[in-house]
Formats: C-alpha cells, structure tokens, sequence
C-alpha cells in the first residue's frame, strides 16, 4: 500500500460494517481508517485529514444528511458518501446517497467522482 | 399456587366433555351394529316399560320405549328413519303380542310413530341437532316437546280413547289421559339425554379425561349413591322425613356444575332408577302414598327436578364456552397488534438486516479483490470468511426473532428467565432505538427467580412498552434521551420490571386512561397497546401500570408471579 493512495474515513457505529468497508477499501489500494461516530472523526481530523468521508446516515451524533454542513461548521470542508439502510432518504443533500448494502462498484465510483471532482 | 397454564390446561379438558363425534356411522358392520343395539335396546325398553308397572294397571309408569325410539331418530338422518320405524315395529309385536290383542298394538305403534316423528322434527327444527343440551334454548324447546307433546298424543292412545269412551274398566278418562302423557313425558325427559348424549360423546373419549377428573366423577357418583340409598332405600321409619328428599341435590347441583350436560343427566337418571326401585321396594317417601298417587308423586318428583338441573348444567357450559371464546379472541388481538407492531417496526427491521447484509457484501468483495490481486494471506481471508459466517448468523436470528414474534399460537406457559424477554424486547426495537439514539441501560438485580408466561406475548408486552418510551422522546434532546431497564424481586412473590424514560410523561390524570383500548397520544398507531398489554399481564396473574417520574418522563412497571 502506498502512502499517497487517497484516505478514505469510513464513520458507522456499527463495527462489522466500519470493518467490512475498511477491508472493502484497502484490498482497493485504497488507505481507509475507521470511526465509530462524527466526534472521532474530528478528533483525528488535524492528525488524519481523509479526502472523503463514507458516513453511515444514522449516526447517534449528528444528523448524517447533514454531515458536510455539520463538517463545515466545525471547519473543515470534506466531501461525503453517505451511506443508509434506511428507505425513506429524501436527497436533498449535496453529498451524493447510497443504499445499503452498497456494492463495490457503486461505492468506488461514487468515491473517484468525488476525487476527480477535487 | 394456581397454575396459569393449568387453568387454560383444564378449560381444555373442560372441552374434552362436550360433543365431537360425527353422527353418521362410518361404515357398514358399524351401522349394522348399531341397528342390532337399537333394536335390542327398544326390545328391553318396552319390556321394562312393562314390567314396570304399579297395581297391574296397562300403563307403565314410564315408558322408556318412546324415549328410546327418539334417541334413535336424533341421532340419525332423516334418510334411515323408515328404516328405525321397521325396526321398531317390528321388536314392538314381538315383545308385547303375547300380552294384547293385535288391533290395540298396531294402534300403539302408529300413535308412537307420530309422537315421536312430530317430536323429533320439532327438535331438528327449534333445537338444532346435534343435541348437546349445551345450551339454554336447547333444554328449554326440549322440555317443552318432552312435556307438551306426550300430554297431546296420550290423547290418541288405546286406552285413553276407550276411557273417553267408558271402554276401560280400570280407567277414568282422566286419570288415563294423565298417566300416559306423564309416563312419555319423564321416560323422554330422563332417557332421551343420557342416550343421546352418550352416543355423541362416546365411552373412548374418557381414556382422554385427566385422573383428577375421573376421580372427582368417582366422588360424585358415590355420593348420589349413598344419598339416594339414604333417601330412597330406608325403611319406613326413615321415609317418615320427606326432608330427606332435599339430600340428594348437593351431588345432582355438583354434578350439573362440574361434569356438564352429560354428568347431570346421568346423574338424574340415577336418582330417578333409585327412587322407582325403592318405592317399588316398599322403601322412600313415596311409600307414604297410595298406590295412585305414589305414582304421580315420583313422576312430578322426576319432571322438577330434571329441568332446572339439565338449565343449570347448560348455563355453566354457556359461560364455559364464552370463556374459551373470549380467550381465542383475546390471542387472536394480541396477534393482530404483533402484526401491526411489526408493520411499524418494518423500516427498522428492513435497516437492522441490511447492516449484516452491507458487512457480507463488503467482506466477499474484498477477499475476491485480495485473491485476484494475488495478495490474499491465509490469515486475512480467515479473518474475512469468520465475520461473513458471523453476519450471516446474525441476520438469521433478526429473522428468526421476527417470525417467532409474528407467529400466532395458543399460548404456552413456562419458566421464563424475565431478562431474556427484555434482551429480546431490545432486540427487536433496536431499529428504532439506534435511530433517536437512546442510551439504553439495563440493570438486573442477582438471583432473580424465573417468572411464569408465554414468552412471546411478555416479548409483546414489554416490547410496545419500549417503543412508547422511543416515542415519547422524540421531543428530548439527543443527548437526554435514555431508557433505563431496571429488574428487581419485589416481595418475593413478583419479579418487577421497571421501564424508566426520558420522555413528555403521561397526560396528567390519565395514568389510568391509556389502558383503555382506542387512547391514544399519537398520530399513528390503534391505542390498542396499553390495553392489549394489560389484558395479557392480567392473563398472566401480574400487573401493569405507569406513572410519572419526578423529574422527565414517565416510568411503566410490570409484576410477574415467580415460579415458587
């Protein structure tokens, strides 16, 4: 692994699926690192800044469909997929929405657009 | 202590003593066996209707025949009546020819055939077959066909037609018009029952009836035994105290209470068979009479008794089966609110398996990308393949936990460890409860006893219990939002769960309100919860009830019995 692949954050209080995604992303060659909630996520920010944030909608601390803005707030501007099991999402968000369970292709394009983007 | 499953246990073998059996003989040898037992049946009625006679007079003091004739005619279709009738004619010239003149039994056989004909329509018609005496209407049309219709037809007998007609020497029109109506009328009142009821249930049944059971029928039947003895087969010197005659209802009342339609009328007719013996003995009360009159008096004696116990008997099996009806029906509405707790927890549920479902996809997908890379090692795809079968697992018990949620089934109780149905509870709200975010905190005293109940509707109970307190929080900031579980022993009787929110509380002053079914607080939802949830804890012998705390929210307390 190098250690200029992108950073991915991966944010679910959920552990077997913060795990799977961490795995999912690094057998990508991708570097990831795992967060159980928003607020360790930016414990870490000034130490481990991620080029993209996969954020599971339904986190106990923030309100994941406003996770950018929530980020923003806290000063940092970071692009998020927001992932959810939950089928009553209205996308009125920027950030882009994924159903779970997300399949790899879906969430690599989903990442790669972002950091194209960038 | 009063076992909850033993009583739903005994209301089932309560059950056990009505009528199910089909009435149509299932095959030939059988219906040829039965023709032959009726026919020696009806062959030994008219000959003890015969020989059972006082002062040598032609009119039997009961005439069981007829009764016996009926039985066969309910307890038959209309198709093979001719047939009974064939039979009957048949056995009645046998057993009566060497005695009367041909003429007078062929006219008995034809008032007969109408009395009995006229009566059994009447019963398919007013009563409805099968005739299980199991109700009120049933007893009361039969009463009145076993009475009335006798007291008509008596009026086209021999012996009553030649009385009118001075043809008689031993009878006045009256007196003859009156023994053969009353002779038909308490021979069918007494007879026709126990046959009837006694073909419908059948002996193998009561292989079936618990030993406790038979025991208590033991009892009652000694009892009658030897009260009966006492009243009817001492001497002279006894029968002096008519009063006696009042000891045999504790055994008749006993019987008609415990052992239903059947027990009462065997009962009645084992008083009846006492009584006529002994009088015929010389023994009793009747004795006291002349020999007209002590005739009268047993056949009175007979009729009023029979009615208000085959009544009561009905009555008791009426509120036994709106017991188990209102029992089937409460399962069948606990079942209803199940469902649509599950249809509101659906979202949820749909979010708790695609979490199991994300983690599996994820995993397969990096250990086939590590393989095709050529950078899998045996240890990591292990480690991958483990949280796989680990997942799977899961998602299997979120589904298993829902179908035995949702399954509809008589109730079980058992020995129940009260903190497994909370960890279940929990469970299945884990939805919902992730979702607002509610810390939840369980605490579980040591050495709690188990508790008596059926898992899933405690599951039910405790569950909707949860979703209350996920609702009534919606209000609370995120971070205040906490549901605490608290088990404890309480007066060693009970096990107490306290279900302690954060929430808006209860509407002030209707603590008691919400159990009632239709109150509601939310927008969506029947208001059925509470009132389902009371009722099943009631069931179970505890209670249920909610208050206010001091400072947020509201805390709902359950008492379950412990198994001693």
């Amino acid at each position: 692994m190098v250690d200029t692949a992108p950073l991915i954050a991966i944010v679910d209080d959920e552990p077997s699926v913060r795990v799977a995604l961490g795995r999912l992303c690094r057998s990508y060659g991708l570097r990831a690192r795992e967060y159980a909630s928003a607020h360790a996520l930016v414990a870490s920010l000034a130490e481990h800044r991620p080029d993209c944030v996969v954020l599971d909608l339904q986190l106990p601390d923030c309100e994941g469909l406003d996770a950018d803005a929530w980020l923003r707030d806290r000063g940092f501007d970071l692009p998020v997929v927001i992932i959810t099991g939950r089928d009553d999402v209205k996308t009125s968000s920027e950030s882009v929405v994924l159903r779970k369970p997300v399949d790899a292709k879906t969430l690599f394009a989903a990442i790669r657009n972002i950091l194209e983007v960038r | 202590m009063e076992l909850w499953d033993n009583y739903f246990h005994s209301l089932r073998n309560r059950g056990g003593w009505s009528i199910v059996c089909s009435l149509s003989p299932p095959n030939r040898v059988s219906r040829a066996a039965w023709l032959i037992a009726f026919a020696v049946g009806y062959y030994l009625a008219v000959r003890l209707g015969l020989s059972f006679r006082f002062q040598n007079s032609l009119i039997g003091v009961v005439w069981i025949a007829n009764a016996v004739l009926l039985s066969a005619l309910l307890l038959t279709q209309p198709s093979r009546w001719l047939l009974v009738y064939l039979i009957t004619a048949l056995v009645h010239v046998a057993a009566v020819l060497p005695e009367a003149p041909a003429w007078r039994v062929a006219w008995q056989i034809g008032v007969n055939a109408a009395l009995t004909i006229t009566m059994a329509l009447m019963l398919r018609r007013f009563a409805g077959l099968p005739l299980t005496f199991a109700t009120r209407r049933q007893v009361l049309v039969f009463t009145a066909a076993a009475f009335g219709l006798p007291v008509l037809f008596a009026l086209a007998t021999p012996v009553v037609v030649r009385a009118m007609l001075n043809l008689e020497p031993d009878y006045r029109f009256l007196m003859a018009w009156l023994r053969v109506a009353l002779s038909n009328a308490t021979a069918t009142l007494l007879v026709t029952p126990v046959i009837v009821l006694w073909a419908l249930h059948g002996v193998r049944p009561l292989q079936r009836v618990s030993a406790r059971r038979l025991l208590e029928a033991g009892g009652i039947l000694l009892f009658l035994l030897s009260v009966g003895g006492v009243a009817f087969g001492t001497g002279s010197e006894v029968a002096r105290y008519p009063a006696l005659l009042v000891l045999i209802f504790p055994p008749l009342l006993w019987a008609a209470v415990r052992l239903g339609p059947l027990g009462a009328s065997t009962a009645l007719l084992g008083i009846a068979a006492l009584s006529a013996w002994g009088t015929a003995r010389q023994l009793g009360p009747f004795v006291l009479f002349s020999d007209a009159t002590r005739v009268l008096s047993l056949q009175l004696f007979w009729i009023t008794m029979s009615t208000p116990i085959l009544l009561l008997a009905a009555v008791i099996r009426e509120r036994e089966q709106a017991e188990v009806t209102l029992l089937t029906l409460r399962q069948h509405l606990a079942h209803a609110t199940r469902v649509a707790t599950a249809g509101e927890l659906s979202g949820a549920l749909a979010h708790e398996l695609r979490q199991p479902l994300t983690a599996i996809l994820a995993n397969a997908e990096a250990g086939s990308t590590l393989l095709a890379r050529g950078e899998a090692d045996p240890a990591q795809l292990r480690a991958i393949l483990d949280d796989i079968a680990q997942q799977n697992r899961y998602a299997a018990d979120v589904i298993t936990r829902l179908r035995s949620f949702l399954q509809e089934r008589e109730p079980r109780f058992e020995q129940l460890v009260l903190e497994t149905v909370v960890q279940n509870a929990l469970a299945l709200t884990r939805g919902p409860l992730d979702r607002l975010g509610v810390v939840v905190n369980t605490d579980v005293g040591t050495g709690l006893p188990r508790v008596w109940g059926d898992s899933v509707q405690l599951v039910q109970v405790v569950l909707n219990l949860i979703l209350n307190a996920c609702e009534s929080m919606m209000h609370t900031p995120v971070a205040e939002r906490a549901l605490r579980l608290q088990l404890a022993r309480n007066d060693g009787q009970y096990v107490e769960l306290a279900i302690e929110d954060a929430g808006d509380g209860l509407p002030l002053g209707a603590e008691e309100r919400m159990f009632e079914p239709f109150f509601t607080t939310k927008e969506t939802g029947l208001g059925l919860g509470l009132a389902v949830g009371r009722s099943i804890v009631t069931a179970h012998g505890g209670r249920l009830w909610g208050e206010n705390n001091p400072g947020r929210g509201a805390t709902f307390r359950l008492l379950l019995r412990t198994v001693s």
